[in-house]
C-alpha cells in the first residue's frame, strides 16, 4: 500500500513529463530531446522565485513560465526554421538533441555545475496517517497535484477550441489551416503546455530531492521516452498510465529484486508489452495512424 | 512502418543518451559526487593491473646520486587542471605542502637542508601523469615523489616511481591497495572501509541497537566495498541484519528503499553512499517518517548537505577520517594556519597535502640523508606522527593507523560524537 | 472577361504558378461575382486542384494577382485567407476522423460566438437532414457521401464569402451527388458566392451559373453554363 503511493508519486511525475513529450509528438510529430532540460530550466525558474521569498504556488507558477517560454522559443526558432524547409524527422531529432546539449551547458556554466539546496520551506512535509500507513504529505500533494493537472489537460484537450484546434492539426495541419487555425500558433500551444508540465514535474524531483542541478533532467528523458512507448506514442491517457505504471513497477523492482535493477525490469515490461502490442497500451492502430 | 521509424528513432536515442551519460560521469562526479566518505575521488580504478605490480625496488640505488646533497628535490605530481572540481583539490593539496614546507624550514628541523618542491600537473589524466612523473624522475632528477590526486593517475604514474626507487608518499589517493604498488610507497589518507568497520560496531553497542537496516550506492566499488565491511562488522558484533537495500547514482527517489527499511523495523540505519544524495535520502526518510538512528557516511556534515537537509539529519552519526573538530595531534593549529595564511577553510585535501609534506620532511630528518632506502626506512619506523588526521604511524603495509573522528549533526551544527554525547530529535 | 455579375467578390488576374520548372497555371484570369456559381472544368491534371489550392493560399504563385473583396490575398497565410472568407473543401473530404461530427463542424465555426456555434450546427442538419443521427459518430468511421456532407457543412461554419469544392462528386453513389447538389444550390440562395472543381463537367454545369475550362494549366474556354452544349463538353472533358 505504502509503496504503491510510493510507486504513483514517482509515476505522476513520469506521467507529467510523458504527457509533454506526447503532445509534442502528437502535434508535431517531433520527438523533443529539450524535454529534460526544459524541466531543468524550469526548476532553476521556481527556485529563483523561492529564494526571491515568493510563496510557493508563485514560484511554480514562475518556473511553469520560464520552461513555457524556453519551449516556445525552441519552437518558434530553430524548430520553426527546419519546418519551413521541410525538414526531416531526423532533422528536428538532432537539433533538439543539439539543443539540449548547449541548455545543459549554459545552464552548467551559470550554475559552476553546482548542485543548488532546493529549499522545501512551503511544501508539505512529514508523514500523515491514511488507512494505518504513513503516507508523505508530499507524495500526496505530488499525486494530487499531477491528477490535477492531467483531468485539467484531458478537459482541456477534449472541450474547449484550443483542445479541438490542437487535435486537428496534429491529425492534419493542412485541413486545420483551411479551416483558419494557424498551425504555429497550435506548436506554440503545445510547446507551452508541454512545458509547464515539464516545469511542475521539475519542481516536484527538485523538491524530493531539496536540490537542482544542471543536470537535474538528464535520467529523466529516457524515462519519458519509455513512458510515451508504453502508453502509445502521442497517446494522452496512455502518457498518464504508462507513467502511473512505470513508476510503481520500478518501486516493486527496487523492493523486490534490486534498485540496480529496478529500470531493467521496468523496460522488460516495456519490451513485453510492445511485443503484444507493438503500438503500447494506447497507440492506435498503425493503419490509422499513418 | 511508422512503429518502424519510432523503433529506429529510439535506438538512436538511446545510443545517444547513454553516450552523454557516461561522459558526464567520468568529468563531472569523479571529484565531487563520487566522493563518499570525503575521501577524494577514486573511480576505475581496475585498469593499471599490468603496471601495478611489478615493484623490485631494492636494487636501484647502485646509481643514486650522493646523498650529501644540501638541496633535496620532491617531485609533486598533482592534478592541478582538469575538470573544475578536481583542479580544485590538486590545488588546495599543493598549497597545504608549500604551507607544511614553510613551517618546516622555519622550524629549522631539517639543519642545512632544504627542500625544494617541484610541482607537476598531470591534468587528471593518465598518460600525463606517466610523462610528468617520468619527467621528474629523469630530467629533474628527484629525491622522492609526495603527490597524487587521483587514483587512477596514481596507478598509472605510480609505477615508474617505484621501479626508480625513488620513496613515494601518496596524498590525495584513498582507494584500497595503493601501498602494495611498491614497497617504498606509503599514503596518507586512510582507507575509509576500514575506518567505519572499526567504529561502527561501538557506535551501535552504544545507541543500545541488536539489529540494523542496510542502504548502500551499489554501483560504485568505493560504495561497495565501505557497506561491506560495515555489514560484517556489524554482524561479528552481533547486530542482525534486518534489511539490505541499495541505489544507483543516479536515483534521487529513494522512497521505496526507505520505506522497507522502515517496515524492517530495524534499530539503526546504516548509509553508505555519496554527498550529493543524502540530502534527497534524509529528507525522504522524514518524509515517511522514519526516525531510527542512522550511521551514514562522511561527506554528510558538507555545507551544501547541511543546507538542503539539516534539520532531517538531525542525530545523524557519521566517521570521518578527517575532521576539522578533531582536536588531536597536529590538526587545531593546522585548521588555525589554513585559515590565517590560506585564508580559506581547511577540509580534507589541505590536511592530505599538509600531512604529506609533514611526513616526509620528519622522515628526511630522521633519516639525516636523502637516500631513498633511509628515508623509506625512516617513514617505516616513524611513531607517533602528529598531524592534521590526528596521531598516527605506519602498519606493516606502509597504511596509516589513523582511528577517525565521530561526529554528529545537532541543530545543522557538525560535532565530535562520543558515547556521552547526547542529542534531541 | 466574360461578364461577372454585380461586384467581384473574388477576382484572379494572370496567375502562374510553376512547380519547379514546370508551369503548372498559366495566366489564368477568373472572377466570381456575389451569389455567383463558378465552376472550373477540365480533365485530371489540368491544374483545377492547383488553382484552387493557391487561391487558398496553400501554393504561392509565381505570378499575379489574387483579390478577395478588393483584399490582395498573395502572400497571405492559408488560415488568414480561410478567415478572410475564402473556405476551401479539399479533394478527398480531409475529415479529422478522431473528431465526431460535431466537432468537425465546431472546428470549422472559428471563431464565432458559442451560441452561434450551434446555431450554425442546426442549419447544417437542415441542410444535410441525414447527418442528423451521425452528429456524435466520429468523422472517420461516416460513409463518403457523409463525409462530403461534413466538409462542405464544415466549410459554411465559417460563414464564408466564397465556398471552394474540390471534386464534390469523386466516389459518390449517383442519389448522394443529388443530395450534394440539392444543398448546393440552397447555399448559393442564401448568399454564398460558390467555386466548383469539377472533373465531371455535366454534374458541374447542373449547378454553376458560369464555367471555365482548364486544360494543360490554361483556360481555354470561359462563359455562362447555358453555352456548353454536349459537344463543347465532349471535346474538352472526355
Amino acid at each position: 500500500m505504502q509503496q504503491t503511493i510510493n510507486g504513483l508519486a514517482s509515476g505522476s511525475i513520469y506521467a507529467l513529463l510523458g504527457l509533454g513529450v506526447t503532445l509534442i509528438w502528437g502535434v508535431l510529430h517531433v520527438l523533443t530531446f529539450t524535454h529534460a532540460q526544459v524541466l531543468t530550466w524550469g526548476a532553476f525558474g521556481s527556485l529563483i522565485a523561492i529564494n526571491r521569498g515568493y510563496p510557493v504556488p508563485v514560484a511554480i507558477l514562475v518556473g511553469m513560465a520560464v520552461a513555457a517560454g524556453l519551449s516556445v522559443l525552441i519552437d518558434s526558432t530553430v524548430l520553426e526554421m527546419l519546418r519551413r524547409r521541410g525538414a526531416s524527422e531526423y532533422a528536428f531529432v538532432v537539433a533538439t538533441i543539439g539543443l539540449a546539449f548547449m541548455l545543459e551547458s549554459i545552464l552548467r556554466n551559470r550554475t559552476r555545475a553546482r548542485v543548488e539546496p532546493y529549499s522545501r520551506d512551503g511544501f508539505p512535509r512529514g508523514p500523515i496517517e491514511l488507512l494505518g500507513q504513513n503516507v508523505p504529505k508530499l507524495q500526496l500533494a505530488v499525486l494530487a497535484t499531477s491528477l490535477i493537472a492531467m483531468a485539467g489537460l484531458a478537459i482541456w484537450l477534449n472541450h474547449t477550441r484550443a483542445g479541438r484546434g490542437m487535435k486537428a492539426v496534429a491529425y492534419s495541419p493542412e485541413t486545420a489551416t483551411l479551416l483558419g487555425i494557424n498551425p504555429r500558433f497550435i506548436y506554440a500551444v503545445a510547446y507551452t503546455v508541454s512545458g509547464m508540465l515539464a516545469a511542475l514535474a521539475g519542481v516536484f524531483v527538485a523538491v524530493s530531492t531539496a536540490s537542482v542541478s544542471y543536470s537535474s533532467g538528464d535520467r529523466l528523458l529516457l524515462t519519458a521516452f519509455a513512458v510515451i512507448i508504453l502508453g502509445g506514442m502521442g497517446s494522452v491517457p496512455g502518457a498518464v498510465v504508462g507513467g502511473l505504471i512505470l513508476g510503481v513497477i520500478e518501486v516493486y523492482a527496487t523492493v523486490h529484486v534490486s534498485s540496480k535493477f529496478s529500470e531493467v525490469v521496468a523496460y522488460l515490461v516495456i519490451l513485453v508489452v510492445l511485443l503484444v502490442r507493438p503500438s503500447g497500451l494506447f497507440g492506435a492502430k498503425e493503419a490509422t495512424r499513418v | 512502418m511508422i512503429a518502424r521509424r519510432v523503433v529506429g528513432a529510439l535506438a538512436a536515442l538511446m545510443l545517444v543518451t547513454t553516450a552523454c551519460g557516461s561522459d558526464d560521469d567520468s568529468s563531472s562526479s569523479s571529484a565531487d559526487d563520487e566522493n563518499p566518505a570525503a575521501s577524494e575521488p577514486v573511480e576505475e580504478s581496475a585498469e593499471a593491473d599490468d603496471t601495478a605490480s611489478t615493484a623490485d625496488g631494492a636494487s636501484a640505488d647502485s646509481d643514486a646520486e650522493p646523498s650529501e646533497a644540501t638541496v633535496v628535490r620532491v617531485g609533486v605530481p598533482l592534478d592541478l587542471s582538469g575538470p573544475a572540481a578536481i583542479s580544485n583539490i590538486g590545488l588546495s593539496e599543493l598549497s597545504a605542502m608549500e604551507l607544511a614546507l614553510e613551517e618546516v624550514t622555519a622550524s629549522g628541523m631539517l639543519g642545512e637542508t632544504t627542500i625544494e618542491m617541484i610541482p607537476i600537473d598531470t591534468k587528471g589524466d593518465k598518460q600525463e601523469a606517466v610523462a610528468g612523473v617520468l619527467k621528474l624522475i629523469e630530467q629533474d632528477d628527484v629525491d622522492a615523489i609526495v603527490g597524487f590526486t587521483l587514483t587512477p593517475s596514481f596507478l598509472a604514474a605510480g609505477p615508474q616511481a617505484v621501479e626508480a626507487g625513488l620513496p613515494v608518499i601518496a596524498v590525495g589517493v584513498a582507494a584500497p591497495g595503493i601501498t602494495e604498488v611498491g614497497d617504498n610507497v606509503f599514503r596518507i589518507i586512510p582507507q575509509v572501509s576500514s575506518l567505519y568497520a572499526a567504529n561502527d560496531a561501538m557506535i551501535a553497542e552504544t545507541l543500545g541497537a541488536t539489529s540494523a537496516a542496510y542502504l548502500y550506492t551499489s554501483d560504485s566499488e568505493t560504495t561497495v566495498g565501505i557497506h561491506e565491511a560495515r555489514l560484517a562488522a556489524l554482524e561479528d558484533a552481533g547486530i542482525e541484519t534486518k534489511s539490505v537495500q541499495s541505489n544507483t547514482t543516479a536515483d534521487t527517489d529513494f522512497r521505496a528503499q526507505l520505506t522497507e527499511i522502515q517496515n524492517s523495523g530495524a534499530d539503526i540505519m546504516v548509509i553508505s553512499g555519496f554527498p550529493g544524495q543524502f540530502a534527497g535520502q534524509f529528507l525522504q526518510a522524514e518524509e515517511i517518517g522514519l526516525d531510527i538512528p542512522v550511521l551514514s557516511t562522511d561527506g554528510s556534515g558538507r555545507n551544501e548537505v547541511l543546507d538542503q537537509a539539516g534539520s532531517a539529519m538531525q542525530c545523524v552519526i557519521y566517521t570521518a577520517s578527517w575532521a576539522a573538530q578533531n582536536e588531536t595531534g597536529r590538526n587545531p593549529h593546522f585548521v588555525e594556519a589554513v585559515q590565517t595564511e590560506l585564508d580559506d577553510e581547511a577540509d580534507l585535501y589541505y590536511a592530505a597535502g599538509y600531512d604529506g609534506m609533514w611526513m616526509f620532511s620528519t622522515a628526511l630528518a630522521d633519516a639525516g640523508s636523502a637516500d631513498p632506502d633511509a628515508i623509506v626506512e625512516a617513514l617505516n619506523n616513524i611513531t607517533d606522527f602528529e598531524g592534521a588526521f590526528g596521531v598516527y604511524e605506519y602498519d606493516d603495509n606502509r597504511e596509516p593507523d589513523i582511528s577517525g573522528i565521530n561526529l554528529q549533526i545537532q541543530d545543522n551544527e557538525v560535532i565530535p560524537w562520543t558515547p556521552d554525547t547526547q542529542c534531541e530529535r | 472577361m466574360t461578364g461577372s455579375q454585380g461586384n467581384a467578390v473574388l477576382e484572379v488576374s494572370d496567375l502562374t504558378v510553376r512547380y519547379g520548372a514546370a508551369v503548372a497555371l498559366r495566366g489564368i484570369d477568373l472572377v466570381i461575382g456575389e451569389q455567383e456559381a463558378v465552376a472550373v472544368l477540365g480533365p485530371n491534371g489540368a491544374g483545377k486542384t492547383t488553382l484552387l489550392r493557391t487561391i487558398s493560399g496553400l501554393l504561392k504563385p509565381a505570378a499575379g494577382q489574387i483579390e478577395l473583396d478588393s483584399h490582395s490575398m498573395v502572400g497571405r497565410p492559408a488560415y488568414r485567407i480561410a478567415r478572410a472568407g475564402f473556405v476551401h473543401a479539399p479533394e478527398g473530404r480531409s475529415m479529422i476522423a478522431p473528431l465526431t461530427v460535431t466537432e468537425n463542424l465546431q472546428l470549422g465555426a472559428g471563431r464565432r460566438a458559442r451560441s452561434d456555434v450551434a446555431a450554425g450546427i442546426d442549419e447544417m442538419i437542415e441542410l444535410f437532414p441525414s447527418l442528423r443521427a451521425r452528429m456524435g459518430t466520429k468523422a472517420g468511421l461516416l460513409s463518403g457521401g457523409e463525409q462530403q456532407m461534413v466538409a462542405i457543412a464544415r466549410a459554411l461554419m465559417a460563414q464564408p464569402k466564397v465556398l471552394a469544392i474540390d471534386e464534390p462528386s469523386m466516389g459518390l453513389a449517383p442519389v448522394v451527388v443529388d443530395a450534394v447538389l440539392e444543398a448546393l444550390r440552397k447555399v448559393i440562395d442564401s448568399g454564398t458566392s460558390l467555386l466548383l472543381a469539377e472533373q465531371n463537367a455535366r454534374l458541374a454545369l447542373a449547378v454553376a451559373d458560369r464555367a471555365y475550362v482548364l486544360v494543360h494549366g490554361e483556360v481555354v474556354k470561359s462563359g455562362n453554363s447555358d453555352e456548353f452544349g454536349d459537344e463543347l463538353i465532349e471535346s474538352y472533358l472526355t
